[in-house]
């Protein structure tokens, strides 16, 4: 209790130090993510038209540029973002007009037309010392204006916190019509998306290569549930597992070589590791019920996976050599989509709760059990590459679609908007 | 008497191996079998031509551990296509969350099996579905398993492995729209189609 409380007390003094980071006086990175830490005031006012410059070919790009960095640092959950100074400011600089609310440091910046190409100037500057914390100069086809966007926005979360930011980030996901289910790909905030696979089948279950340079997944294109892979640079679409029976839930290892995944080729759904350079099979589970699911942990070492060989649905944990088995869950009766934080300290998984999916996670040793969704019909657990946030679809507005929340629960954001129910992301690297 | 005591030493057998504590010599050993002694005689053709071993009975399921009964990988045909099945096979039902052989559903396997007797050419694909309560993941094994269950206790029967084809579908394929019981209990199923 008294070690808690001293934490606390670190943690508030770090808040105060971190202007000492912005003018670049050490390495001292705050832990903004700890419970009840001040959010950090930031304006970020319009984009202003370079007067040089000729007109934009959209209207509004000033100010939409700006909203996507506003939008990218209120998830953050870092951030307390203003679009406007205050009115009541006597000052002549633009800069102090926004201490009257408390707003410590301000996002400015300018863009211009470049021909075919558009440019942005951006900088964040603190308040009280009107200086430059950092200055950028992004150059793009004009389609590239929300990714500056984002770039920026990971550089701002980077000068608070020491790591580059989500924003840059994408969303692979299944968008079922019809029928079918295809897999999609879009910006981490919605945006963008398009259509990747065009079986008229069903995909199912991806998930990126740590590269991010390819997704694999389960498609029923060939009449059987094979698992497939997609090299987005090659374009090329190549089936890796196609054994009679089931080839499900493929889950990259963290160093890119291995696939693990469910296999029925023996008669019964177990897990097998599928070595990327031969196809070779390791098989890591024997028993007659269900396993299916696996997850790595960032090290490599150890999967979660789901088995139904206490009676219910659970999550348990196996080293990579198939031993050393335990089971994670004890409390309810169906929990299944483990998801192994990217910074390994925390499961996120399924449990049915009254028969409807609620979000939640717990330590890889079974403790810290927390519940981070209360609506019901959310599934599809999937952590950002900084292990702070997560993907998830819900069906708490009738149909299902794709949505975000911080590690707490907090900030829930829906990113897809119909069109077929949207579910089962898969966050990129 | 007998098949009590042979149970009894098979149970034995098995959690000892399943707990690791006979895994050493057992490598050396027989491979253990798990089959009752009057499906040792039934499923001597099978085995032999799969090379694996045969699945006990549903009967036995949570006492013993199911045997493996691999799917020969050459029997996969792309092209191969399925229609709805004949009246001799019937959709078969199951409980939430479970891939056992009903009575009900026993009954209709008993009266397909006679029927791919008497029918040689045909071969069948059995689909496991499940219910949309849960997730999809698990309810694609789930239903593989129904399937699995269903191929099981028909070469028990006496039908040839290599006819039958299992195709999980999870809860991708529902027979009933609806978000309560009276759609679901349709939706637990294995449908049969067939090919000639």
């Amino acid at each position: 209790m008294i070690h808690r409380l001293r934490l606390a007390i670190l943690s508030a003094s770090f808040v105060i130090l971190y202007a000492g980071t912005l003018f670049g006086q050490g390495d001292i990175i705050i832990n903004i993510h700890e419970p009840g830490t001040t959010r950090i005031k930031i304006g970020v006012p319009a984009f202003v038209k370079d007067q040089a410059s000729p007109p934009a070919q959209q209207a509004n790009l000033g100010e939409d540029f700006s909203r996507v960095i506003r939008d990218d640092l209120d998830f953050t959950g870092l951030f307390q973002v203003f679009a406007a100074p205050s009115q009541h400011n006597s000052s002549d600089s633009p800069l102090k007009a926004w201490e009257p609310l408390g707003v410590e440091s301000v996002v400015r910046g300018a863009h211009k037309s470049l021909g075919q190409r558009v440019g942005f100037e951006c900088a964040l500057f603190d308040v009280e010392s009107e200086t430059r914390i950092v200055g950028r100069y992004y150059t793009g086809l004009p389609d590239d204006w929300r990714a500056i966007a984002h770039s920026f926005s990971d550089e701002i979360v980077y000068r608070y916190t020491g790591k580059r930011g989500i924003a840059h980030t994408q969303l692979a996901y299944l968008k079922a019509k019809g029928g079918t289910k295809e897999i999609h790909i879009m910006d981490y905030d919605g945006h963008n998306s398009y259509q990747l696979t065009f079986d008229k089948s069903i995909a199912l279950s991806p998930d990126w290569s740590p590269d991010g340079k390819k997704l694999v997944f389960t498609s029923y294109r060939d009449h059987n549930p094979d698992v497939h892979m997609v090299d987005l640079g090659k374009r090329t679409y190549t089936r890796l597992s196609g054994y009679i029976g089931l080839n499900t839930t493929p889950a990259f290892s963290p160093d890119g070589k291995t696939l693990a995944l469910t296999l029925s080729k023996d008669g019964n759904p177990e897990l097998y590791l599928f070595t990327m350079a031969n196809g070779g099979l390791t098989r890591l589970t024997r028993n007659s019920r269900v396993d299916t699911s696996p997850t790595w942990s960032p090290n490599g070492r150890e999967i979660a996976f789901v088995s139904d060989r206490s009676g219910s649905p659970q999550i348990y944990v196996t080293d990579r050599e198939g031993v050393n088995l335990r089971r994670l869950t004890y409390s309810g009766s169906y929990n299944t989509s483990p998801a192994w934080s990217p910074l390994g300290d925390k499961i996120a998984y399924v449990s049915l709760i009254g028969g409807r999916g609620e979000i939640f996670t717990i330590s890889p040793t079974g403790s810290d059990v927390n519940r981070l969704t209360f609506n019901g019909g959310n599934e599809d657990p999937s952590w950002s590459p900084d292990g702070r946030y997560l993907a998830f679809s819900s069906k708490q507005l009738g149909q299902r679609d794709v949505y975000l929340m911080r590690d707490d629960g907090s900030g829930i954001k829906r990113v897809t908007f119909g069109g077929g129910d949207n579910m089962s992301p898969a966050w990129s690297p | 008497m007998r098949r009590g005591t042979v149970a009894m030493l098979l149970l034995l057998m098995f959690s000892l191996v399943g707990s690791g504590i006979l895994t050493g010599c057992a490598r050396k050993a027989k491979p253990v079998s798990a089959k009752f002694p009057e499906e040792e005689a039934m499923m001597e053709g099978a085995a032999g031509r799969t090379g694996g071993e045969a699945g006990l009975g549903e009967g036995a399921a949570g006492e013993f551990e199911e045997g493996e009964l691999p799917i020969r990988q050459d029997q996969r045909m792309r092209e191969m296509l399925f229609a709805k099945a004949s009246e001799e096979m019937q959709t078969i039902y199951f409980d939430y969350d479970s891939a056992v052989l009903k009575p009900e559903a026993k009954t209709n396997l008993e009266r397909a099996a006679k029927w791919l007797k008497e029918t040689a050419n045909v071969n069948v694909q059995i689909e496991g579905h499940c219910d949309e309560r849960g997730t999809n993941e698990y309810n694609l094994a789930l239903g593989e398993r129904r399937a699995l269950s269903a191929r099981r206790y028909l070469i028990s029967l006496g039908v040839n492995p290599d006819r039958i084809f299992t195709i999980s579908y999870g809860e991708e394929r529902p027979a009933q729209e609806g978000h309560d019981e009276s759609a679901w209990k349709w939706n637990r199923r294995d449908e049969f189609k067939i090919s000639f």
